[in-house]
């Protein structure tokens, strides 16, 4: 087979001639001294073997099986990570139950199931999410951070979604004026103290506004006593024998709040709603509308 | 003193003498091949070390070639390919290189040589390693077919072939470029008035 001829000969297009001239270029004078010694002296290095490459591979598998292995593995428990509590908080576990008793505390439901947990006013069940609790004598306050919220007390259940907050028991609104009370009305002043009752009874059993005054100290007194119920039974004699006297509003706001300090909300209400009806001028109507309201959610 | 690195058993052993006298003879045309062969990515005088390198591990095989200089000429394609590829690897992924090597062509090359030479390395990127390798060896550094087939281990007819191709390839690719730059040069036009 014949040799095509070359470019460089024929330069019958453009592309010819541009190879041409560029073929005809010389090459630039060489270093051989230089760079001859540098290819002894490399050559005289030793050379990587290929097989390094499959060895350093198996071993890095081997060490990263080696550190997967030795691994510490802690099984993780169920409940260890689903209560964090603030440092005075108190709570413990019982089988499956966290028992809140005060304090600050986050609960996170595990991933599987649901958390439930007792504080000593509710019940909760957390599922799929957190809630914060803060739990103190008197109520639990709640708020679900994520997931959902079952919350059950006094035969309710409340379903609490995330962003949602609630606090049992409800707290009553009650309003600064309406725990003034009635100004000391100075009968039975100069008895003694043993002689106190004895002499509020018997200015009781007398008739006008010193028996329906008399009635409403000796309630006042008994409250303060810690005998609530004969409190009770002195504020409602007064308003059974003067339902419009003098002293009827401040009869009915006493009665009332002795009620709600004895949680006996229904009877409260009751009271309320009296108050408003027979005082519907009295500036105190407002305050006792809202505190009506704040104990109708119990 | 002279080495013999060649085994015995072959009727013509190869010595670190031998390929001194190639590297003096031919290592400025070789380093030029690899310029031309590689791209402006790659330094050629690396290119030519490590060519050299590969002379000095496979005497055995240099001592046994027909012609030793299609022999090297064959490493040096083999080189400049690997070379080319890890250059533009490293290109895409944003590694430093760097395309001002010294030339390989000789200082006393006039304006419209060097022109020449940078639009025919335009056109070389543009073919494949096969054909680039059949053509640069062929058309620029002169080598014949039958070297040609021995460097590259490929039958002569499939060297003319290449050939054929790389040559039509090599003048659309010119083309190309041209018409590109008209068009380029036409827009500036536009704008300027």
């Amino acid at each position: 087979m014949t040799e095509t001829p070359r470019w460089l000969e024929t330069r019958d297009t453009e592309a010819a001639r541009l190879v041409a001239l560029t073929a005809a270029v010389e090459p630039r004078s060489l270093d051989v001294a230089a760079g001859w010694r540098q290819v002894l002296i490399d050559s005289g290095r030793p050379r990587r073997s290929w097989l390094l490459i499959p060895a350093w591979v198996a071993s890095m598998a081997l060490g990263a099986l080696l550190v997967l292995w030795l691994w510490p593995h802690v099984a993780p428990s169920r409940f260890a990570p689903t209560v964090e509590a603030a440092s005075d908080a108190r709570w413990s576990q019982k089988a499956d139950e966290v028992v809140l008793e005060a304090g600050r505390l986050s609960l996170r439901a595990p991933r599987s199931g649901a958390l439930m947990a007792t504080t000593p006013h509710v019940r909760l069940e957390v599922v799929r999410g957190r809630v914060a609790a803060d739990v103190t004598s008197s109520h639990t306050a709640l708020r679900v951070e994520s997931g959902e919220t079952v919350v059950r007390a006094a035969e309710r259940v409340w379903r609490l979604g995330a962003g949602d907050a609630m606090s049992w028991p409800v707290q009553p609104d009650i309003a600064p004026q309406l725990l003034g009370g009635a100004p000391p009305l100075g009968l039975c002043e100069a008895s003694a103290p043993a002689q106190l009752v004895d002499c509020l009874e018997l200015e009781s059993r007398g008739a006008g506004m010193r028996a329906e005054a008399a009635l409403y100290e000796l309630g006042a007194l008994r409250a303060r006593q810690g005998r609530r119920e004969a409190a009770l039974d002195a504020w409602r004699a007064s308003l059974a024998r003067f339902p419009t006297g003098v002293l009827h509003p401040e009869v009915r706001l006493a009665l009332l709040l002795e009620l709600i300090a004895a949680e006996r909300y229904p009877e409260a209400i009751r009271v309320a709603h009296d108050f408003e009806a027979a005082c519907p001028d009295d500036a105190r109507v407002g305050d006792v509308a809202r505190l009506r309201k704040s104990v109708s959610r119990q | 003193m002279e080495h013999t690195i060649a085994s015995r058993q072959y009727s013509e052993p190869c010595t670190v003498e031998d390929v001194r006298v190639l590297y003096a003879r031919h290592g400025a045309e070789l380093r030029l091949t690899l310029a031309r062969l590689a791209g402006r990515l790659v330094d050629p005088d690396d290119l030519l070390h490590e060519v050299f390198l590969v002379a000095m591990r496979n005497c055995t095989q240099l001592g046994r070639a027909t012609s030793r200089r299609a022999w090297l000429f064959g490493v040096a394609t083999k080189v400049a390919a690997t070379q080319r590829r890890s250059a533009t690897l490293r290109s895409f992924f944003g590694l430093g290189l760097v395309e001002n090597h010294p030339s390989p062509e000789s200082p006393q090359r006039s304006l419209e040589q060097r022109q020449a030479g940078e639009r025919v390395q335009q056109g070389l990127s543009k073919l494949s390693e096969a054909k680039r390798s059949v053509f640069v060896l062929y058309e620029l550094q002169g080598l014949k077919g039958e070297e040609i087939a021995e460097a590259l281990a490929i039958p002569l007819k499939t060297v003319w072939t290449r050939l054929f191709h790389a040559r039509r390839e090599f003048e659309q690719a010119l083309a190309r470029l041209e018409a590109m730059e008209l068009r380029r040069a036409g827009l500036d036009e536009e704008k300027t008035r």
